[in-house]
């Protein structure tokens, strides 16, 4: 805690979980709850980033399970005075961020064919920074939301 | 002084419980510290004739959709041909819950049959018009307005089941 009241404040909650889904939920949680730190983020931010901190895991524990991997993935959530940052960390054998296809229409009846894709342009959608990095070490999303611009 | 303490939770374990019937199913996850993360998806089915309603409970994502999956093909399987599903007790869907509707809303028009959502939460609405999907899935305030509704003429009849 600062003792000034005026310090940079930066607070840090770090999270590892086994790469399951049912560990997702706790992540949500973690997360909305240091989100929730900053009094003044209106609800629906908070639920923004919830929602794509989750689509981030989704995917990290999705890379683990495609390759067998046992390692955990690792959640940090940085809170400090302007703004949020979550960081999902997996070590799976990662992707090409922009060889993503682009979902077609959604009233052209080949859209019904697409079960998946649609996680990561959420995260994009619903933060106000978003990138992932990735190779064949792993990916790393980061993902951002203002506290300020909402006030 | 700031102090950026970094707070670690560790040495997570899981336990997994499946309802009888297979009409509950539910995960709890505990960390040393007693921290207990519960992720469920209770799952309920009534008649409304001609609709079959399955009543979604939890939160519909990674851990869930196989589980929604799997009672989709059950109800199918079953010869109800006309769904509702009903999110009314549901305050999360994610994209893989969203990949399920879609597997969902596939199965039901290969049978000819129809599949309706009632999801009364602006936050789930907002969910499905981010994603287009609004123009793919037929949302509604209630099964009551549904279900007084009928089905269209064009898929008139009774229910086979």
């Amino acid at each position: 805690m600062s003792a000034s009241g005026v310090a940079p404040r930066v607070d840090v909650v770090r999270l590892e979980i086994p790469a399951r889904p049912e560990f997702l939920g706790l992540v949500r949680s973690v997360v909305a709850a240091a989100a929730n730190i900053e009094a003044d983020l209106r609800d629906d931010r908070v639920e923004d980033l919830r929602l794509a901190v989750s689509e981030a895991t989704t995917n990290a524990i999705e890379a683990h399970q495609l390759i067998g991997l046992d390692n955990r993935i690792s959640v940090r959530a940085i809170v400090s005075d302007d703004r949020i940052e979550v960081v999902v960390r997996d070590k799976g054998k990662g992707f090409d961020p922009a060889s993503l296809s682009t979902m077609p229409n959604p009233e052209d009846p080949e859209r019904l064919l697409f079960e998946n894709g649609l996680g990561i342009p959420l995260m994009r959608q619903l933060t106000d920074e978003s990138d992932i990095s990735s190779d064949d070490e792993g990916t790393t999303v980061r993902l951002v939301i203002y506290t300020r611009k909402y006030l | 002084m700031s102090d950026p303490k970094p707070r670690c939770i560790d040495h997570l374990w899981a336990t997994t419980q499946y309802g009888s019937g297979g009409r509950t199913i539910g995960t709890t996850s505990r960390t040393t510290d007693g921290i207990v993360a519960e992720v469920s998806l209770g799952l309920l089915k009534r008649h409304e004739d001609p609709f079959v309603v399955l009543v979604i409970n939890g939160d519909l994502e990674m851990s869930s959709t196989p589980s929604f999956r799997q009672a989709i093909i059950e109800t199918l399987a079953d010869g109800d041909r006309h769904i509702i599903i009903d999110f009314g007790g549901t305050d999360f869907i994610d994209s893989t819950g969203l990949g399920g509707l879609i597997g969902a809303l596939k199965r039901v028009r290969s049978l000819e049959g129809t599949l309706q959502i009632v999801c009364p939460q602006p936050r789930l609405q907002e969910l499905f018009k981010l994603t287009d999907l609004h123009k793919v899935f037929a949302l509604h305030e209630s099964v009551d307005v549904i279900v007084e509704r009928g089905l269209p003429l064009s898929q008139g009849g009774e229910s086979t089941s």
